[in-house]
């Protein structure tokens, strides 16, 4: 079932949020982010998919034992992600994102949030 | 003057709108015109059961001959409730698209908040009752005999009628009723688990539902066939379907795949004080509960539903399972609580759902016209067009 989700996750939704933060010289400083997609932003209604994410500083060097959440939603609706997704820690700053699905077709929103701050926000369309 | 023309226009416009026949407002779309996205929705919604294997993986005796023999059986067994006079039977009726036509829901508990669905195509399907307090078919089932407003009968009692009646036709399924005497609670769980499975697995093999003329319609399209398209739906119905697609109406949006349900949970404004306790955030915590859940019976593996479950969201509150639209022929009743006895009623209530202040709700006022409302009426009658008693001789 493991190797299915991540073969389909492969197959099908090959995005890779990739986050550069650039921490300034005070942490209190909201820090610059750029995230870098590849592969088609999109995703069809009621499959589970994982999210590979990476969190890197500014030298391209992974950052591990971050708080990172996740959240979904639909920006033309008033609804969120039907799951509650898992993140876990794959080393040298990669993360595994699990049990994403989507209930609906559209555009959705999904968005990494480090110590409950935003971090990345990243769009996708749902299709059948 | 002016004004008393103005007025005397604008009059004649709305009279206009309200007069002209439905043909003259949808598009009167070609058949061959469907775009590639349409298309794409309608391959999406055509009735498949490529998806049995994959909805019913906990459930080893899907396929099983002796299981789908057994399962037939016990669903008209009354034997199966505390009073010996029901059956599953009773509230899914087979002579009425196995739905509750006789209001046993409602004799069984006149104060009921939930009414018995139809159940062709459950096999099809995610999640099991109103709340979804069930995760499998097999389960749901279980949960029924338990049911002290149900069939009233217990685990204990089903096994041993289920050994007393059956274990000579079904050997290899029942071998266990040999030690039943000395059967401890686990045994006699696995039993009952058995009984659910074999109920489970003749809904998958035989309470399917019958192939509609939307279906066929599909098919045409996608054979190129436009004339025989033509035949199979008419204006109307065609004009009903493009609304049922159609953003602003919304109906697809949790009325798609096969079944026309997503097996979702939303907010339609049905909720009432005082019966919150039936709704996804109390299924949430049933099945939770549940010692038939996925996880007590599998592996988390074979559990993504339950491992990834929404529980702490504010969005469950109110909301129940969407329902199949599939085979509403027969449906006496509609809505989670049976509010509705026509499907005009359900199309006004989306035309102008009522909220309540404070409450998450899912939906937006469908902006129907008066024969809008016909013509998506006219295209859910045509999803209910098989005649499923003739099509299983």
């Amino acid at each position: 079932m493991q190797a299915e989700m991540q073969a389909m996750s492969r197959r099908l939704l090959s995005i890779v949020l990739v986050c550069c933060v650039f921490w300034g010289e005070a942490r209190a400083a909201l820090p610059q982010i750029v995230a870098k997609l590849d592969g088609p932003v999109s995703a069809t209604v009621n499959q589970f998919y994982e999210l590979p994410l990476k969190v890197s500083d500014a030298n391209g060097v992974g950052l591990p034992g971050l708080n990172l959440q996740i959240r979904g939603r639909m920006p033309e609706h008033s609804h969120g992600l039907p799951t509650t997704p898992r993140i876990s820690e794959k080393g040298e700053g990669r993360y595994l994102i699990e049990g994403v699905s989507f209930s609906m077709p559209g555009r959705w929103v999904i968005e990494i949030l480090l110590d409950n701050k935003l971090l990345l926000r990243q769009e996708l369309t749902v299709k059948f | 003057m002016a004004r008393i023309l103005t007025a005397g226009c604008a009059l004649a416009f709305i009279l206009l709108i309200f007069l002209l026949p439905s043909d003259h407002f949808h598009t009167g779309i070609a058949h061959a015109e469907w775009s590639a996205d349409d298309l794409a929705t309608l391959r999406h919604l055509r009735l498949s059961t490529d998806a049995l294997a994959e909805k019913n993986k906990t459930n080893e005796l899907l396929f099983r001959a002796d299981a789908i023999a057994l399962g037939r059986q016990l669903f008209h067994d009354t034997g199966l409730s505390g009073s010996g006079q029901i059956s599953c039977a009773s509230c899914h009726r087979p002579e009425a698209g196995y739905q509750d036509t006789e209001f046993i829901t409602y004799k069984l508990d006149p104060q009921t908040a939930h009414r018995a669905p139809g159940i062709l195509g459950a096999a099809l399907q995610d999640w099991f009752f109103w709340d979804g307090r069930a995760d499998s078919l097999w389960s749901q089932a279980l949960a029924v005999i338990e049911n002290p407003k149900e069939l009233a009968s217990d685990r204990v009692r089903a096994v041993r009628h289920l050994c007393a009646q059956y274990k000579k036709d079904f050997p290899a399924l029942l071998k266990n009723c040999r030690g039943l005497s000395a059967a401890r609670g686990e045994d006699i769980d696995r039993m009952f688990v058995t009984l659910g499975k074999s109920i489970a697995a003749f809904e998958a093999a035989e309470l399917l539902p019958p192939v509609s003329r939307f279906d066929r319609y599909v098919d045409a399209l996608d054979a190129g066939n436009y004339a025989e398209a033509a035949a199979l739906l008419n204006d109307k119905e065609v004009a009903g379907l493009k609304l049922f697609l159609d953003p602003m109406v919304g109906c697809v949006n949790c009325h798609n795949g096969p079944m026309f349900t997503g097996s979702g949970f939303f907010a339609v404004a049905t909720d009432m004080p005082g019966q919150l306790e039936h709704d996804r955030k109390r299924g949430v915590e049933l099945l939770l509960d549940s010692e038939f859940n996925c996880l007590k019976w599998s592996t988390a593996a074979d559990c993504p539903k339950l491992q990834y479950l929404l529980t702490d969201s504010a969005e469950t509150a109110g909301a129940y399972k969407v329902p199949s639209l599939r085979n509403l022929r027969h449906a006496p009743f509609f809505m989670h609580d049976g509010r509705y006895r026509s499907l005009e009623a359900v199309i006004e209530h989306y035309r102008s759902p009522a909220t309540l202040p404070l409450r998450h709700i899912d939906i937006r006022p469908a902006p129907l016209l008066p024969h809008q409302r016909k013509q998506l009426l006219a295209f859910l009658e045509v999803l209910g067009s098989g005649d499923f008693n003739k099509e299983q001789q």
